[in-house]
């Protein structure tokens, strides 16, 4: 028989911890601000 | 012989992929709906930064909310033809 595997039902993955979502001031944070303009999604943009 | 596979919820992604790509070679005068609608094709964008000085122009920085969106828009992206450059799209270290 295989050895039982320690499963932790409800730990976050490593995947969903690289997919929390993100505020914005950790984007400033991530990303360069000068230089860079944050383009606003046009009326036409539907998230999909 | 093959290594037993456990049950695992989801494959491991590699680690140097995540949700901000950097677009390189980009036209300088592309807009906003045109950004927004040839990366919007692969998920929900969560924020786009489009260069707009003079080292930054051609560049661009797109945000998805979802890992696996931004791994389909950077194979599917890089060496895209927008306008007659190929797009550089890599991941955001």
């Amino acid at each position: 028989p295989q050895t039982p595997l320690a499963f932790m039902p409800n730990a976050t993955t490593e995947l969903e911890l690289r997919n929390m979502p993100q505020s914005d001031a950790e984007l400033d944070a991530l990303l360069p601000a000068e230089g860079y303009r944050i383009l606003e999604p046009p009326a036409s943009y539907v998230p999909i | 012989m093959a290594a037993p596979n456990f049950p695992q919820k989801s494959f491991r992604l590699p680690p140097e992929v995540n949700r901000i790509l950097m677009v390189r070679n980009l036209p300088f005068k592309v807009s906003a709906e045109e950004m927004f609608e040839l990366f919007g094709q692969y998920g929900a964008i969560r924020q786009i930064r489009l260069g707009d000085t003079n080292e930054t122009k051609g560049t661009a920085f797109v945000v998805y909310e979802d890992i696996f969106d931004a791994k389909t828009a950077c194979e599917r992206l890089s060496g895209y033809n927008m306008m007659g450059r190929y797009l550089i799209v890599l991941y955001y270290q």
